[in-house]
Order: C-alpha cells, then sequence, then structure tokens
C-alpha cells in the first residue's frame, strides 16, 4: 500500500496532483478533466466539494468555470505539502525507477524543482548512479511519469566509478550540481 | 511528402518547409557516416569521439527531415520530428536529446561531462539512424 493510497481515493489523488501539486496554476474544467482523465460526474463531485470547503477557488469567466487552490484556506500549505510528498516528484520517480533498483545506487533531483524555484513549464533534471544503465531503458521507464507530471525529465546517469571520479575534481558539473539543494530519490543525501 | 504533424509545427514556428533536395541528403547522410567513423577511431579523445557520434546522429536526422521537404535549424526539434520521419519511439530519440544537452554543457560551460557509456549508446543510435535513413531514401547519398 503506497503512502497515497492509504490517504486519499485515486479519484482524489488525481486532482490534488494538478490543484495543489501545481496550486500557482488556473485550471479549465475541461482541462482538468483531460488532466486526470476523470469521468465529467466524478471530477465534478471532487471540485464541488474542494469549492464547498473554500480549499479551492472557483469562478465563472464567460462560459469557463475555472479552478485554484485557495492559499487563504487554513491548511493550503499543509495540503500543499502532503501532496507533493506523497504524489510530487520524488514519489513518482520513486515508482518509476523501481524496476531498475537492483542496477541503481543513488539517484537524485537536482536543478530548479530541487530548489523549489520551479514554474510549471521547468523540466525535472534527474542524476543517476548505476552499473548497466542504458540511457534508452531509463528513459523507458521515466516517460509514462513526463505524461503525468506533464514536464520534461533529464536523465544524466554516471557508473559509481565516474561518478567517484567527477566528485574528487573540484570544478566537475557533479560537484556543482551536488554543491547545491537536490532531492533524494534513492540512496542516500549526496 | 507532408506529414499533418510536421505541418503543425510549421504553422507554430517551429519547423521550415523546403523542397527536398537528393543532393543534399547525399551530402548529410555521408558526412553522418564520416563522422561515426571517427566516433570509434580509439585514439581520439573521449570529447572528440562523442562529438562525433553526436553529430553523425544529427546529420542523419536532418537528411531524414530534408527528405519530407522541412528544415529547422533547432536541434531539439531536428531530433524531436524522427518519430515522424522515421517512426521511431520517444524512447530511442530522447537518447539524442540527452546528448544535445551534454554537449551544450560542454561547449557554453566547459564541463566534459562525458562517460563511455554514453559515447557507446550514442554510437549505436547514430549507426541505427543511418541505416533506417538510408533505407528512408531509397539508397541516394551512397
Amino acid at each position: 500500500m503506497s503512502i497515497v493510497s492509504a490517504i486519499f481515493t485515486a479519484s482524489q489523488s488525481s486532482v490534488y496532483r494538478w490543484l495543489f501539486g501545481q496550486p500557482d496554476r488556473v485550471y479549465h474544467l475541461s482541462e482538468l478533466k483531460r488532466l486526470t482523465g476523470l469521468g465529467s460526474a466524478s471530477l465534478q463531485r471532487e471540485l464541488n466539494r474542494l469549492a464547498d470547503a473554500g480549499l479551492v477557488n472557483s469562478h465563472r469567466g464567460g462560459n469557463l468555470r475555472h479552478f485554484q487552490a485557495n492559499s487563504q484556506s487554513p491548511v493550503f500549505h499543509e495540503l500543499v505539502a502532503l501532496t507533493r510528498k506523497t504524489m510530487g516528484v520524488v514519489p513518482l520517480l520513486q515508482e518509476a525507477l523501481a524496476p531498475l533498483q537492483h542496477k541503481l545506487q543513488s539517484a537524485w533531483v537536482y536543478g530548479s524543482v530541487a530548489r523549489q524555484t520551479d514554474t510549471a513549464q521547468s523540466d525535472v533534471d534527474l542524476m543517476l548512479v548505476g552499473n548497466d544503465l542504458l540511457l534508452s531503458e531509463v528513459l523507458t521507464h521515466l516517460l509514462p511519469v513526463e505524461t503525468l507530471m506533464g514536464r520534461k525529465i533529464n536523465p544524466n546517469c554516471y557508473t559509481p566509478k565516474e561518478f567517484e571520479e567527477r566528485r574528487g575534481e573540484p570544478d566537475s558539473f557533479v560537484n556543482r550540481v551536488l554543491s547545491q539543494p537536490v532531492l533524494v530519490v534513492m540512496g542516500s543525501e549526496p | 511528402m507532408s506529414l499533418r504533424e510536421l505541418d503543425n509545427l510549421v504553422r507554430i514556428g517551429q519547423l521550415k518547409t523546403e523542397p527536398r533536395n537528393e543532393k543534399e541528403i547525399g551530402r548529410l547522410l555521408g558526412l553522418a557516416r564520416t563522422r561515426l567513423a571517427d566516433a570509434q577511431l580509439d585514439r581520439a579523445s573521449r570529447e572528440g569521439r562523442f562529438s562525433s557520434a553526436y553529430g553523425a546522429a544529427h546529420a542523419a536526422s536532418l537528411a531524414a527531415l530534408r527528405w519530407h521537404g522541412y528544415r529547422s535549424e533547432n536541434r531539439y526539434t531536428v531530433f524531436q520530428c524522427l518519430t515522424h520521419t522515421v517512426g521511431w519511439p520517444a524512447t530511442r530519440w530522447r537518447v539524442l536529446d540527452v546528448a544535445h544537452q551534454k554537449r551544450n554543457l560542454a561547449e557554453y560551460e566547459g564541463f566534459l561531462d562525458i562517460e563511455e557509456s554514453t559515447i557507446n549508446e550514442l554510437r549505436a543510435v547514430a549507426a541505427q539512424l543511418i541505416d533506417e535513413v538510408f533505407a528512408l531514401v531509397g539508397g541516394n547519398g551512397i
């Protein structure tokens, strides 16, 4: 049982992933229908509950209804944090990379997502250390997550030996990346 | 030959149309082969072999795009179009996109962050691409 499915129903998590996963973004109803893949009835039910409780703002512009997370609600920050922790980049990547676990030593997200300066268009930069990693194989596992997140993932693969060599060069790309915040997906803090 | 998806890219300004030029396609495929051969030279540096394999893949990708009657100066777009020009799945052409980013890191920031495993995979992808584009254009540019 994953944390997310212990806390949220499947339709809740598919709505929260967008509304609280990207809380600055305003969604049209039809957009949410496409992104969540939910039927109209269940999507409306989830949105009405959230709007009635004041967790989400809903307003009408012309014929379109817009929805956005309500940043003034008393639990806004908690919901955003809970969403990011349970269905944000890290748990999605953990699930996607699980089949490669036997080859992987560590995996970290770096760049704007790790620094929390990302926008909806930001790519997810991923550093992988492991044996016999083929980019095409790694991409096979990552591409479905891109669709789910609506973001591109840029994997960067190293063998443990290559990684240690780069760590030993003071001005290497690896050291530049690791001197900034990272999110641990697998393994330990660098 | 015109592809609906590529015409959409023309409409949003990411791609240009330009009639097929068989001589140009022949030159590009020739360049792709030369650069792939360079990528296999053991005495060349790691960066040199990487950049040759990358150049081979780009020349072959551009040849496929030109064969369909399009052009782009944007390398990401040229790779992205492989989905339509030779029917490649994203898992395959995205290897070239990763190589493109490594090349930028090397050329614009001086980080020579290139691993042997990456060169091996890139060479294999480039070789396969050259074969497929050669088959696509029906033996042009021998």
